[in-house]
């Protein structure tokens, strides 16, 4: 696993709806809308603000959401990928 | 409805309807589009007079070949252009069907659309999203002959501005064995011969009811988004979905979602915030029937 | 300027939107489905809008015109957005991309860019550079789907650019060059072109406007292929009419410097008699060098009148197949020599013949 550093930066997300179970997000450039659910909300936790994690203690944390084991990886990497290219992640 | 099907008075084979918001003319010298359009179409508005703007001209012909002869094909043409491949003749009908369907999701982006059915009673207006193979055909066929209207059972249009559907109201596309299935349980449901050998397995066309039909003009505001699973042998059940999830469901069924940028994210989430949003796994229409039923008690008369 | 009826009744709109006052639904009809087929019923809402005259299209076409101007919408910012990412991953290695046509009217925001549609993202690099670029996309991404191994020899070996990359999950397309014509029969001086480009903060290029007309009619009239014919006149027209006064004999002598009289010349004429461009009567003169004589004139009216219309039945004009048929082999001949192009095209039949037959 990759040592990559990461940080969110949600200045690009233009509109966001939130709701008690959730949140949305915009992405006005490329379009994409991204649910930040348990796992993305974790994330935003574990990041936001705290000291920047590694891909690997990313995937660590994200199993205590309850994420099963064998899709954890893909979603988490997806995930990043995903936010990485929307600028709402940005690699430290 | 008064205003009959007529073959067109300059015989040219063209029939021009008005489905609520467009107009479409299909023309067409094909034995099976002739037997079975006034059939699946009587009900609508004939556009009369010929109106002057025509959204979608659309021809199901022959293609100029030797193959004419051999194997024969039709080919789908929309205004002179062919975006798909030939089909057997026999497919002539449910070409058609297919060939609109895809203007419509490819060329009418005033309106958000989902690959969703939408049905509607007494004012609850139901948005089902699911991809291909969940059963919405069917389930919507067979909600509209228990009398609820249907606004489509493929694609279902709202407007962003003010986020109510709007009806299309065409034949339903049934595949295998839900037509016999569905002919079965509701006898007085219209169906044309079956097309065998589609890409989609055998395929009929079901008749769109009278009040389907003859109010396809009126829009209606989504009042609940149930994404529904046809799970051979289970009793109903029904879940509450988590909000952000049913908004993530609704977009990654939209064709056009990503064409309308912040006014599509703005509109499904209006839909997601005013909607009640369920899951939905079903194999018996009582059940399911009792439960849409259900749905509108309470709502009778408003 | 006469009422539009028949065939002109598109191009009539886009030279003066405001006669769209005076339309019938009849013409409006044909107008959306001329406009469609020449991809131009985008850049028809944006002349209308500019005019504040959208209010005056009846609803149903009206309603066409905003689709098309959503997708060109949409088209908008994922250009903005590609090339954002895309200068950011050649910045790694130390290039900085040029963009040509649709993608560059967009970047730079021009007025050629509004209601622009485009298929591809067209990028200019340096020859030297081609390999090295190709190889980093790929590892970012990109792919190309041109498998076949004559394709790739062809593409590299008789064409300016690479077989096209494709992004595997925006699906975006990128068309990369290192000339703006192949390299065979004419020696387009490319570091001539290079020197005027200008570059942003970002690291993005983009031609000067002189040189971004003239790059428009030499990629029209050298090449054998007409679909879009009237939308890049279109861009064209747009262009020019950015050019003051005293532009137009700077983009006459920058033509003559870069050694393409000719297609500039037809870029204007056809300007002119399909848009109606405000293009100058005396800008070329009888000393000029490059400009067709009068025979070659009457054949290229002949020939370019009939395929500079958007491709839909309503517009065509006896003749047109035919010089469709002849301009697809002057744009070959102009391309490659006869030694390259018969085995070429011989090639491409005998592989058509394999594909149809089933």
């Amino acid at each position: 696993m990759d040592k990559v550093k990461w940080c969110l930066d949600f200045s690009y997300a233009e509109a966001s709806k939130h709701w008690e179970d959730g949140v949305v997000v915009f992405h006005p450039f490329s379009g994409d809308t991204f649910e930040l659910n348990e796992l993305a909300d974790h994330l935003l936790c574990c990041l936001d603000g705290h000291p920047p994690q590694t891909t690997e203690s990313l995937i660590g944390q994200a199993a205590g959401c309850g994420v099963e084991a064998e899709t954890l990886p893909r979603i988490v990497v997806e995930t990043l990928q995903s936010l990485q290219e929307c600028q709402l992640v940005r690699a430290l | 409805m008064s205003n009959q099907y007529l073959l067109d008075a300059n015989g040219d084979n063209t029939w021009q309807f008005e489905f609520g918001s467009f107009t479409v003319a299909l023309t067409s010298s094909v034995d099976n589009v002739k037997k079975w359009t006034p059939f699946l179409y009587q009900q609508f508005h004939k556009a009369e007079p010929r109106p002057a703007f025509v959204d979608f001209r659309i021809q199901i012909e022959r293609p100029e070949s030797l193959r004419r002869w051999v194997r024969p094909q039709v080919n789908f043409y929309l205004d002179g252009f062919a975006p798909f491949k030939p089909l057997p003749a026999q497919q002539a009908v449910p070409l058609f069907e297919w060939g609109l369907n895809w203007c419509i999701a490819n060329q009418y982006h005033r309106y958000l659309h989902f690959h969703a059915a939408g049905v509607e009673k007494n004012g609850i207006m139901v948005i089902l999203p699911a991809p291909p193979g969940s059963g919405k055909s069917t389930l919507s066929a067979a909600l509209m002959q228990h009398g609820w209207r249907l606004f489509s059972d493929e694609i279902l249009m709202v407007e962003p501005t003010t986020a109510r559907a709007i009806p299309i109201g065409r034949p339903v596309n049934l595949k295998n064995e839900s037509i016999d299935l569905l002919q079965k349980t509701f006898p007085q449901a219209e169906l044309t011969e079956k097309f065998y050998d589609t890409a989609k397995g055998v395929v009929a066309l079901m008749k769109p009811t009278a009040a389907t039909a003859s109010r396809v003009s009126e829009t209606a505001m989504p009042t609940h988004i149930i994404t529904p699973r046809y799970v051979p042998g289970r009793t109903l059940n029904v879940r509450a979905c988590r909000k952000p999830a049913a908004l993530m469901a609704l977009i990654g069924n939209s064709f056009n979602y990503h064409i309308l940028g912040k006014s599509g994210f703005d509109t499904a989430c209006r839909l997601v915030d005013q909607c009640d949003c369920f899951t939905l796994e079903y194999s018996r229409f009582e059940e399911v029937f009792e439960f849409f039923d259900g749905l509108c008690e309470g709502s009778q008369g408003v | 300027m006469v009422c539009a009826k028949g065939h002109r009744v598109f191009e009539t709109l886009l030279s003066n939107p405001f006669l769209a006052k005076d339309y019938s639904d009849e013409q409006w009809d044909q107008a959306v489905r001329l406009g469609r087929s020449a991809n131009l019923l985008a850049r028809l809402y944006q002349l209308l809008a500019d005019s504040d005259l959208l209010k005056v299209v009846p609803q149903k076409a009206h309603h066409h015109l905003v689709s098309a101007s959503l997708q060109a919408q949409k088209q908008r910012m994922q250009v903005q957005w590609e090339v954002k990412l895309l200068a950011k991953e050649l910045l790694s290695i130390g290039v900085r991309p040029i963009l040509l046509k649709g993608g560059a009217y967009i970047y730079a925001n021009k007025s050629a860019g509004q209601g622009r549609t485009l298929a591809d993202i067209d990028v200019l690099v340096r020859k030297c550079d081609l390999s090295k670029v190709e190889r980093h996309l790929k590892t970012v991404g990109w792919y190309s789907d041109k498998v076949d191994d004559y394709d790739q020899y062809y593409y590299r070996e008789w064409t300016h650019e690479i077989p096209p990359l494709i992004h595997y999950k925006r699906q975006t397309v990128l068309d990369i060059h290192h000339n703006i014509f192949p390299v065979l029969r004419f020696r387009i001086d490319i570091e001539r072109l290079m020197d005027k480009v200008y570059f942003d903060a970002d690291g993005v290029g983009t031609l000067q406007l002189y040189d971004m007309i003239i790059h428009s009619a030499t990629h029209l009239f050298f090449e054998g292929e007409f679909e879009s014919g009237l939308r890049d006149l279109s861009d064209m027209d747009l262009l020019v009419r950015e050019l003051k006064v005293e532009d137009w004999l700077k983009l006459k002598h920058r033509a003559q410097e870069l050694r393409l009289v000719r297609p500039l010349f037809y870029a204007l004429r056809y300007c002119r008699h399909c848009l109606s461009s405000p293009v100058p009567d005396d800008i070329w003169t009888a000393r000029d060098t490059g400009t067709p004589n009068a025979l070659q004139l009457y054949v290229a009216d002949l020939l370019f009148t009939r395929v500079l219309i958007p491709h839909h039945a309503l517009a065509k004009k006896p003749g047109y197949r035919l010089a469709k048929f002849l301009l697809y082999w002057r744009g070959h001949v102009l391309k490659m020599p006869l030694s390259v192009l018969v085995p070429h095209l011989l090639r491409k039949l005998t592989r058509s013949i394999a594909v149809t037959k089933d």
